[in-house]
């Protein structure tokens, strides 16, 4: 299946702005979705697609950096990339420190913005990559019995076999088992690729304990 | 005793010398020789017997411009007064009042008006005498013309009133000077009562320009206008006509006749053209005595100073010169008064900067970026003209916004003369909501606006207008820094309010004491650490020479509320 076409987000409030910026983004064949307020874009779903956000810092209502901070504590932050009217420093080191992939001062040279924008999509490409797998760990991982999961955990503690049962309560046998069945479920080819998704998914044995139903 | 001898015989000595004069008198009676007294008196006498004139002398056959003694026996009385006497009564009545209080007292003396024979009427004071003959009462009528004696009278108390009128000129000229009435008024006013002083006069006033080297029209209502636009910019010197040559000595010049005199000989064509022939003109000097201008008389006959001119002179020089100086020191505080506003405005646009930053930015951020986009178009192999155009119109729109938005911000920053018109207040209000936009997104302050709809207008200068509310606007946003962010809210209202026009600025900062209110209208005192103190201080002259007033009070819900009011015009602007 190949990728969905990447989009430019803009939101500003500026209307001969967000025109510029759609005239710019489509000489490099991409498509923009344009809102005129935090507020409306906050209110559509989520794209579907990999994107970058070019935001306008200044505007009635949610300004950019209160949208940024909004954005930031979703599980798909989105790259985004300021533009200012007038910047200043404080407002500028806010943003980066905030992971912003750009801050640009109006007016700004073209192809700094095109860059930013390329970078920006494959930030969040990448994003989505990482996600995807994520999502694909945890279906393997919500294909586990409950006692499996409590394996897995201990598992990936490095705790050995006979530890395990020993904390459960049954024999080293069972435990051999079950260590089996999640090595095979979970498609990992070595514990330390156990381990490797238990981080992804931030599992810990109270975790793993406590998930069981 | 020798004592008592001595004091009888002198009484003895004067009782005998009173008898001897009787004894004479008693002779002169009946020889009637004192009755030449009767006829050769200048006094008009009469004799009356019960309304009958039996009697009368020469004098008053000549004071009634009698035929003769016989005619003005045969007259009643009646016919020697007009019917109504000065006083309003009737003759008639008023003739049996004064005989009867005669008759009473014995004499009485008053005064009458008389008509002669040919029907002019004079004056006379009356004494009337009763005598008494053959248990009758004759009355002797004794009458003295009084002509002269009133009129010199009347003289004097006409020049007495001419006098208080003057002064009382000069009083109304002067109230005009202290209400500010406008300086050619005044002027024109004060030449005016001078010339009311003396016929034949016209007068003039001269102002000497600021280089000190040009003659300025001041007032002449009554010189003929040709002169008056001739002598307006002519340059002051040694020669140059009367005023310009008094100015230029600093001392009055005394011209009898101007078109023989050599200071005029530049400008005798002038003088012959305007009919003007003789001209006396003293300089205006102010306190300090530095020449301000020149007050002159002219005459169309060749004419010299009589010496009672002087005093007018003086009056006129005096107060002119008051006229002058006020106007120029009023002058003087206008300019600073709008110079120190200019300095306000452009501190507060600096307060501004980042956000007019903001706002220029904007459209020049989408010109520079469409055209980068149109020239890497333009290097393609196949152009398409269409796009290209969309773009090109885009950067012209936005370069009008640019430069609309940088006029807005000039039209505040340049110096200009303060100039008064008409003014609808809310569309003022927008402007500067406006242009405070971006900084009150900056600072995170919401303004919400309640401004009236079809308001009368005001009479104000739009740039000092703008500049009070910017100043009262922007003071709220400040007030607000440390209020939460979720109530920073500021409410701008305009409307109607006892036939003023009133606009009101709310905010929701820490407020203010009210017994601090009137501190903060004093210049230097500010609260902020990059203000100069000034910003309050100037918007209360500003609102206050346009008539209005301006004042700060708490606002109920905390906070504090700005609020200038200004007299409304009758009908509204569209």
């Amino acid at each position: 299946m190949t990728e969905k076409p990447p989009v430019v987000i803009v939101v500003d409030d500026d209307d001969s702005f967000r025109n510029f910026l759609s005239r710019l983004v489509s000489t490099i064949g991409l498509k923009t979705v344009p809102f005129d307020s935090a507020e409306a874009f906050l209110a559509a779903p989520p794209p579907d697609c990999p994107a970058c956000l070019v935001l306008d810092v200044q505007m009635p209502g949610l300004s950019g950096l209160d949208l940024q901070r909004v954005l930031t504590r979703a599980s798909r932050p989105l790259p985004i990339i300021f533009t200012t009217g007038h910047g200043d420093i404080p407002m500028t080191v806010e943003a980066m420190k905030a992971g912003a992939v750009g801050f640009f001062s109006k007016p700004f040279r073209n192809q700094d913005m095109i860059d930013a924008i390329k970078e920006g999509i494959a930030r969040d490409r990448e994003t989505r990559k990482q996600l995807d797998e994520l999502a694909e760990i945890q279906a393997r991982y919500d294909s586990l019995t409950s006692r499996e999961r409590e394996v897995f955990a201990h598992v990936t503690e490095g705790a050995l076999n006979k530890q395990i049962a020993h904390q459960l309560g049954t024999s080293e046998r069972t435990i051999k088992a079950h260590r089996a069945q999640v090595v095979q479920k979970m498609k990992a080819d070595s514990v330390a690729d156990l381990v490797r998704m238990a981080d992804r998914l931030k599992i810990s044995p109270q975790k793993g304990a406590k998930s069981a139903p | 005793m020798s004592g008592a001898n001595q004091q009888q015989a002198p009484n003895q000595q004067k009782a005998r010398e009173l008898t001897q004069l009787r004894e004479r008198a008693a002779q002169v009676w009946s020889e009637g020789a004192l009755r030449l007294v009767f006829e050769r008196s200048p006094d008009a006498i009469l004799l009356l017997d019960d309304g009958v004139f039996i009697d009368c002398n020469e004098a008053a056959v000549e004071m009634l411009h009698a035929v003769g003694k016989d005619e003005l026996l045969s007259l009643s009385p009646s016919d020697l007064s007009p019917a109504i006497q000065p006083d309003g009564t009737l003759s008639s009545t008023k003739v049996q009042q004064m005989i009867a209080v005669a008759l009473e007292r014995g004499s009485h003396r008053f005064e009458w008006l008389a008509k002669r024979r040919n029907g002019s009427e004079f004056p006379v004071e009356v004494l009337l005498t009763a005598i008494p003959f053959q248990e009758r009462q004759i009355l002797c009528v004794i009458w003295r013309d009084i002509s002269r004696r009133k009129e010199a009278e009347r003289e004097l108390s006409k020049s007495r009133e001419a006098e208080d009128a003057f002064r009382a000129g000069q009083g109304r000229v002067l109230e005009m000077i202290a209400q500010g009435v406008t300086l050619s008024e005044v002027l024109a006013s004060l030449v005016t009562l001078i010339e009311a002083q003396s016929e034949g006069m016209i007068c003039s006033v001269l102002q000497l320009s600021e280089d000190g080297k040009h003659i300025r029209h001041g007032a002449a209502p009554h010189l003929p206008k040709i002169y008056v636009e001739a002598v307006n910019g002519a340059p002051i010197g040694p020669k140059n006509g009367s005023c310009g040559t008094a100015m230029y000595r600093g001392e009055p010049v005394i011209v009898t006749d101007m078109l023989t005199d050599p200071l005029w000989e530049d400008y005798s064509e002038l003088a012959k053209l305007s009919g003007l022939r003789a001209c006396w003109s003293t300089p205006i000097f102010t306190g300090q005595g530095k020449v301000l201008g020149s007050f002159a008389m002219y005459y169309r006959e060749p004419q010299a100073p009589t010496g009672s001119e002087s005093r007018l002179t003086e009056v006129a020089t005096h107060i002119a010169g008051i006229a002058i100086e006020h106007e120029r020191a009023h002058n003087e505080l206008q300019h600073t008064r709008s110079e120190l506003a200019h300095v306000a405005r452009v501190t507060t646009m600096g307060e501004l900067a980042a956000s007019i930053a903001h706002e220029v930015n904007q459209p020049l951020g989408a010109i520079v970026g469409n055209a980068d986009i149109c020239l890497s178009w333009l290097q393609e192999k196949e152009v398409d003209l269409k796009q290209v155009a969309e773009a090109l119109e885009d950067i012209a729109s936005d370069g009008h916004r640019a430069s609309q938005i940088i006029s807005r911000i000039r039209s505040l920053v340049k110096k200009h003369v303060p100039e008064k018109s008409p003014l609808n207040l809310s569309d003022i209000t927008r402007e500067v909501i406006r242009l405070v936009g971006h900084e009150a997104q900056r600072k995170q302050v919401t303004i919400h606006s309640q401004l009236g709809e079809s308001l009368p207008a005001v009479e104000a200068d739009r740039v000092q207008l703008q500049q009070v509310l910017l100043n009262l606007v922007m003071n709220g946003i400040e007030a607000m820094h440390e209020t939460d962010a979720n109530r920073r809210q500021l409410t701008v209202r305009t409307m109607m309010s006892d036939g003023s026009v009133l606009a009101a600025v709310s905010d929701r900062g820490t407020g203010i004491e009210p017994a601090k209110a009137e501190q903060l209208f004093k210049p230097f005192h500010t609260t902020k650490a990059g203000g100069l103190g000034m910003g309050l201080a100037i918007s209360r002259s500003i609102i206050e020479s346009f008539g209005g007033k301006l004042w700060a009070e708490s606002n109920a819900g905390g906070g504090a509320i700005f609020s200038f009011s200004l007299p409304a015009r009758s009908q509204e602007i569209q």
